[in-house]
């Protein structure tokens, strides 16, 4: 079983890729108080005591990017939901 | 000798092998053994009191309050980024950016506290890279000891040094040991660098994704960093004053810290105390307390007055010996209990006839300081290191450490023995 979600295209776009042993997210937001909820996620993961779940990276213009350990995809698009930058996920 | 001299030694060596073994937690052991010290009769307990050095425990604190505020900020988090971009993502250069950054962290902050900042961000930037993060994360324990021996508040052996000596001020540390310790941090680096030259390739694509980065938006909280960043010019400034403004370090770094949480209010107040090294403070309390035993009845007298018959009471000698036996004994045990013992018997040597005590406090400091990076278990920051490194899948193996650490600690060593001899002793 693995996770599919949906998001809202018009205030985020989101490309992930396999990144060696990893999985690599690319996150453009398109409306300025998505900021915060994406600093949520980070958070989460800050405030555990794991440093290399995810790596979190900060580009110009809105656009991140977030290398995810492969043990921690599903946690990572949980909190993608929990914060509602995405709409729906599900198991598939 | 007395039964209670005896007793107090007894006391002292079952609570010493406790803590090197590390069975249990060392904070336990030091307060059950001065607990033992005061119980036993072997010390009073106001004067067990009297010996607990106020003044350690209050510059400690103080500091830990302030980082633990400022950590808030991503402040190291933007300094290692931009350091990285600086050096235009060559992670060779990267290795000598974050080594240099981690000693001037280290030379005003824990060690702890430094390495705990920077391990997070190091993990980034090499995952980033795609490469090996263990050459960086031993270059920043190496770092983070040789930049804690540059300051007074750098490392808990030079509070202590600091704290018990009126001498040894602020400035006094500024000009006898900063130079020496940037000096030994180069040839550190420079050496960890041609070892680690071949692991440290990336490719250009990688690179500029690295350039790419905006290391402003890591600042997380622009007026929590300006209240802070205030608060730490000023307990800095206030450090290099304090002999002037007759004032205690301990003042300096508690005023600062409660200056930063009347800028700030109430909302850090209990999670910056929540983030005090509480087991650090009381572990310093148990030792401060069991070393008075052995001061009280005696013992530390006897151990300086057969060091200097040892050394015929020859400065030279004294403060080689001191520097050697310090660094070979803090890259296995402890430095801060070594430290608490030594400083009492180097008074008395004082007493027994060795006028010129500055060339044996600054070989304490040295070979206490720079004696940790011999082992992995030689300071507090190598552990720490250590253990996030082997959790996030990148063991130091004991070692592997030995092997590269141990000769730079040694060569490290030299180079302070032909310094204490050229400055001090000729």
């Amino acid at each position: 079983m693995r996770v599919e979600y949906s998001y809202d295209s018009k205030l985020i776009q989101l490309n992930e890729s396999a990144n060696g042993d990893d999985i690599e997210f690319f996150i453009t937001l398109y409306d300025n108080e998505l900021k915060k909820k994406l600093m949520q996620v980070r958070k989460y993961f800050d405030d555990n005591k794991v440093l290399t779940d995810i790596h979190y990276y900060i580009h110009p213009n809105n656009n991140y990017q977030v290398i995810v350990r492969n043990d921690f995809y599903n946690e990572f698009i949980i909190q993608l939901f929990s914060q509602q930058l995405l709409k729906e996920i599900k198991w598939v | 000798m007395s039964t209670q001299a005896i007793i107090a030694i007894g006391v002292f060596l079952i609570t010493y092998a406790f803590i090197v073994t590390e069975k249990i937690h060392r904070t336990i052991i030091a307060m059950a053994g001065g607990i033992t010290m005061v119980l036993l009769g072997i010390v009073g307990q106001e004067k067990a009191l009297h010996h607990i050095d106020f003044n350690t425990l209050g510059l400690l604190t103080g500091m830990m309050i302030i980082v633990a505020i400022t950590s808030e900020t991503g402040l190291f988090k933007y300094i290692a980024i931009l350091a990285a971009k600086k050096v235009k993502g060559d992670p060779l250069k990267i290795l000598l950016a974050l080594g240099i950054i981690t000693a001037l962290g280290s030379a005003f902050l824990d060690n702890v506290t430094t390495v705990l900042l920077m391990v997070p961000v190091t993990f980034s930037i090499t995952r980033q890279l795609r490469v090996n993060p263990i050459p960086f994360l031993i270059t920043e324990i190496i770092a983070s000891n040789i930049g804690g021996t540059s300051t007074l508040i750098g490392d808990p052996p030079n509070i202590m040094l600091g704290s018990a000596v009126k001498e040894l001020t602020f400035m006094a540390f500024i000009n006898n040991l900063t130079a020496i310790s940037f000096f030994i941090l180069l040839i550190n680096i420079a050496i960890l660098s041609f070892i680690y030259r071949r692991q440290l390739k990336t490719s250009a694509e990688l690179k500029a994704s690295l350039m790419d980065l905006d290391e402003k938006e890591e600042i997380t909280d622009k007026r929590l960093l300006i209240k802070s960043l205030t608060s730490l010019t000023v307990t800095i400034l206030g450090f290099f004053l304090h002999q002037l403004l007759h004032i205690e370090s301990a003042t300096v770094a508690l005023a600062g810290a409660f200056l930063l949480l009347l800028l700030t209010g109430e909302e850090y107040l209990d999670k910056s105390f929540s983030k005090v090294e509480w087991t650090t403070i009381f572990f310093f309390i148990g030792l401060f307390v069991l070393v008075s035993g052995l001061i009280e009845t005696g013992v530390i007298s006897l151990l300086a007055d057969y060091s200097v018959h040892l050394t015929g009471g020859d400065v030279a000698s004294t403060s080689i010996l001191i520097l050697w036996v310090s660094a070979i004994a803090s890259a296995f045990i402890d430095n801060i209990p070594f430290v608490a013992t030594m400083i009492p018997m180097i008074k008395d040597m004082g007493e027994l006839g060795i006028h010129n005590l500055e060339p044996l406090w600054w070989s304490l400091s040295l070979g206490a300081c720079l004696g940790g990076n011999g082992t992995l278990i030689g300071a507090s920051a190598n552990v720490i290191v250590a253990g996030l490194a082997a959790k996030e899948g990148h063991p130091i193996t004991f070692g592997k450490f030995l092997l590269i650490a141990f000769p730079l600690m040694i060569l490290s060593i030299v180079i302070c023995t032909i310094y204490i001899y050229v400055r001090y002793l000729i």
